[in-house]
């Protein structure tokens, strides 16, 4: 409990209903500041809602949840000038071209420079005079990278920000991932790739139906993943699977 | 050749099994919709003297603009003369949707890709979605033709009627198939079929005001229903016409099909600016970079069409009819020219509020699919309304106070008549609170039912007009028609009270406070 004063994300107990589903049920996860926290667990288990009410952009129901010592929902606009956020499903202006909106969303978060914006730009090998209603999804999942790498800010959320990008493409984002780590940002990184998650990640929080159900360093979650057979992240993932579906039946 | 239709019929059956609602009410509404106005028509007027009598009364410039002259003084011909255009513009409105659906929207979320990679020859999906557009307007015809059988009405001339508005609805699908060829989004080739659709209505308008007949109308399909003659000497072979203009459309649009890559389009698509202008750099700049093409049409159309309306308003009175029924009313607006304008520029300033609703939904579709991106930037969400309400209450007030200016412009010009500018101008300014209200109830609505705000302002938009029908047929009490904003600001009312236009602004800004005050409250509806 010694990192609580720094952690850059603090939530205990947090629910989330739409309607009758409940989509959070008390969920406990702590951030630290500086590390790259993976955020793992299947499709539908809650992890975009996690971030949406991180950004202000749900309220919940219960629980506590705090965003760089502040109150995700009431605080939004002051936090987020100190966050870069990339959401998993882009979409973007149709008319505008890439490059116009690095630019545009560059210029409302501040703190934003030619010479890192072009950096990135050839980094991720992307073509800016392209009208966004043309890019790919990989295409528009890179647009709103860049622009959250390119951001001079403390706090980075990545919503699977990978699914549409090829592996060469992959590398690149996990090495982006390493130099902001090394800037002393922090990263909170959500995804179902285990491997992006092995290779980046320092501290692991797995989610499932709403809950947390194992959080610790990369260290803790190798030694349990030590017990399973194949020692493997996905083997530990599928035996969580197994054991629900058993009490299921 | 024979391989490029290969797997058209199977991709007719999967067309067919997808959007079934969406065919079901394609394929039911036009017979509903003639059985209902059959049946009235057979309730009011039980006799021929009752129709003679009433029937011709229930003629005003405006329906005669829109529908053309009546062509046969009975039940079939009143009931044809009088669904014809809403079964063309149905029609019409579901085959561009269809068509544009099962080809560039396809092509453009890489379907066709994906079929053309597996099954389909590279004119299947096309010739399928072709063929099946037919199928359901055929389909739907020979419902209605069944149900005007059945009520009693002839079986050649309602065979006319609906062959009428077949053909109609089926070339403006082809033309839609052809359009889907040049663009490379499907948004700009249904915004070019929805504006060719507008502009062949709006010459079958203009034809009908002019009271002379064109060559042209023969080519026009909103006149084919008309010329084909039901119940009058039906001409059927008018059809000609249309059978050979769809054959050569759909040959072109198949030519053009087989010549261009998939996915690509005809007008080339250009590579746009690396870096943002320095505007861009606020909610306002993109608010109009998303808002003004839609603005800037509807500023424009409603200019250029009210100058003409203006400029041509005396040409009309010399083609309008003098129904008895009328003089009172036209009396109280002023002499014959004044109360066709009046009534005319009431009637287009009042569809303006379709403007405040796509407005509106602008907004909607901007939190939908890109509030992720934008509500995690600092920014307030009621700054981000508000740089779209500038365009709901500010644009739609810009458009209808140009739509008044243009026509008194145009009845100055035309008629030389000097007080015309100042009167029209302030008549038509004054539908801007009844349209503001329209605006606060999307606004509204975009804080408590955002995923429901588009379908529901609709709905009450076409509401607020059937109470305006219902209420000048006197089957609704004046009690009921207030609740609609239109009464507080109609001029079929002999007077309205004075506080009206502050009580209609008071409701706008008492509404839209509300939205936006449940807006800072509930979750964003991505």
């Amino acid at each position: 409990m010694s990192q609580v004063k720094n952690a850059a994300i603090k939530i205990s107990g947090l629910t989330k209903r739409f309607g009758k589903t409940s989509a959070l049920s008390g969920l406990d996860i702590t951030v630290p500041q500086g590390s790259v926290y993976g955020f793992i667990g299947p499709n539908g288990a809650g992890k975009s809602t996690t971030i949406r009410i991180l950004l202000g952009l749900l309220k919940k129901n219960g629980g506590r949840a705090e965003l760089l010592g502040g109150d995700p929902w009431k605080d939004a606009v002051e936090l987020h000038k100190r966050l870069a956020y990339a959401p998993s499903e882009v979409q973007l202006w149709d008319g505008m071209t890439g490059g116009e909106v690095i630019d545009f969303l560059g210029r409302m978060r501040g703190g934003f420079s030619k010479e890192r914006r072009a950096r990135f730009i050839e980094r991720f090998y992307l073509d800016p005079t392209k009208k966004c209603k043309t890019y790919s999804k990989g295409n528009r999942q890179k647009v709103v990278l860049i622009s959250a790498f390119v951001s001079d800010v403390e706090l980075l959320i990545l919503d699977e920000p990978t699914s549409g990008l090829d592996p060469l493409m992959e590398g690149v984002f996990q090495q982006c991932v390493r130099e902001a780590s090394d800037a002393g940002k922090t990263v909170f990184l959500s995804s179902h790739i285990l491997s992006e998650v092995e290779a980046v990640c320092d501290q692991i929080g797995v989610i499932r139906a709403g809950k947390v159900i194992e959080e610790g360093s990369m260290d803790e979650l190798k030694a349990l993943i030590q017990g399973q057979t194949p020692p493997t992240l996905e083997a530990l993932f599928l035996n969580y699977y197994k054991q629900d579906t058993e009490r299921g039946e | 050749m024979r391989g490029c239709f290969h797997g058209a019929l199977s991709l007719m059956k999967l067309y067919l099994r997808q959007n079934r609602f969406f065919t079901l009410i394609w394929l039911l509404l036009p017979a509903i919709w003639t059985a209902i106005n059959t049946v009235s028509s057979l309730v009011l007027f039980p006799t021929q003297e009752a129709l003679v009598e009433m029937g011709v009364s229930l003629i005003d410039p405006l329906t005669e603009a829109m529908h053309g002259p009546l062509l046969d003084v009975s039940i079939a011909g009143f009931v044809t003369w009088r669904t014809k255009v809403f079964l063309v513009m149905l029609g019409g409105i579901f085959s561009i949707v269809y068509m544009i659906r099962h080809t560039r929207l396809a092509e453009e979320e890489g379907k066709r890709g994906l079929l053309g990679a597996n099954v389909a020859g590279i004119l299947a999906p096309l010739a399928a979605a072709l063929a099946n557009m037919v199928i359901v307007n055929a389909l739907g015809a020979a419902l209605v033709v069944v149900a005007m059988t059945a009520l009693g009405l002839g079986m050649v001339g309602s065979l006319a009627h609906c062959l009428g508005f077949f053909a109609a609805a089926s070339v403006v699908g082809i033309l839609a198939g052809l359009a889907a060829q040049f663009f490379v989004s499907a948004r700009a080739a249904r915004g070019t079929s929805f504006g060719l659709f507008g502009l062949l209505f709006s010459l079958h308008i203009l034809w009908n005001v002019s009271g002379r007949h064109h060559a042209f109308a023969y080519l026009n399909p909103m006149d084919w229903p008309l010329l084909i003659h039901p119940f009058a000497g039906e001409r059927f072979y008018l059809l000609l016409i249309p059978l050979a203009l769809g054959g050569a459309l759909a040959a072109l649009s198949t030519w053009l099909m087989a010549r261009r890559d998939v996915g690509a389009g005809l007008v080339p698509q250009r590579s746009g600016r690396a870096f943002a202008g320095p505007g861009l750099r606020s909610l306002s700049a993109l608010a109009w970079r998303v808002q003004k093409g839609l603005f800037l049409a509807w500023f424009c159309f409603y200019a250029v069409l009210s100058f003409m309306l203006g400029w041509a308003s005396y040409l009309m009175v010399n083609a309008v009819s003098q129904a008895a029924a009328l003089t009172e009313l036209i009396e109280r607006l002023g002499g014959m020219e004044r109360a066709f304008l009046t009534l005319f520029l009431y009637v287009f300033g009042l569809l303006i509020s379709v403007y405040v609703v796509m407005a509106a939904g602008v907004l909607r579709e901007e939190e939908k699919n890109k509030g992720e991106t934008l509500l995690s930037m600092p920014v307030r969400r009621e700054r981000f309304v508000l740089s779209h309400m500038v365009y709901i209450f500010g644009g739609s007030a810009a458009i209808v106070a140009a739509s008044g200016f243009c026509a008194g412009l145009g009845a100055t010009v035309g008629t030389g008549d000097q007080g015309a500018l100042a009167r029209l101008f302030f008549e038509v300014a004054g539908l801007i609170p009844a349209i503001w209200a329209v605006g606060g109830i999307a606004i509204l609505l975009f804080g408590v039912l955002p995923k429901w705000m588009t379908g529901i302002s609709y709905g009450l938009l076409t509401l607020f007009v059937l109470m305006e029908i219902f209420w000048e047929q006197q089957q609704i009490p004046p009690e009921l028609y207030a609740l609609s904003p239109f009464s507080w600001v109609t001029p079929l009312k002999a007077a309205q009270p004075p506080y009206a236009l502050l009580a209609l602004c008071a409701a706008a800004i008492a509404l839209t406070g509300a939205g936006l005050a449940m807006c800072h409250r509930r979750d964003a509806a991505l």
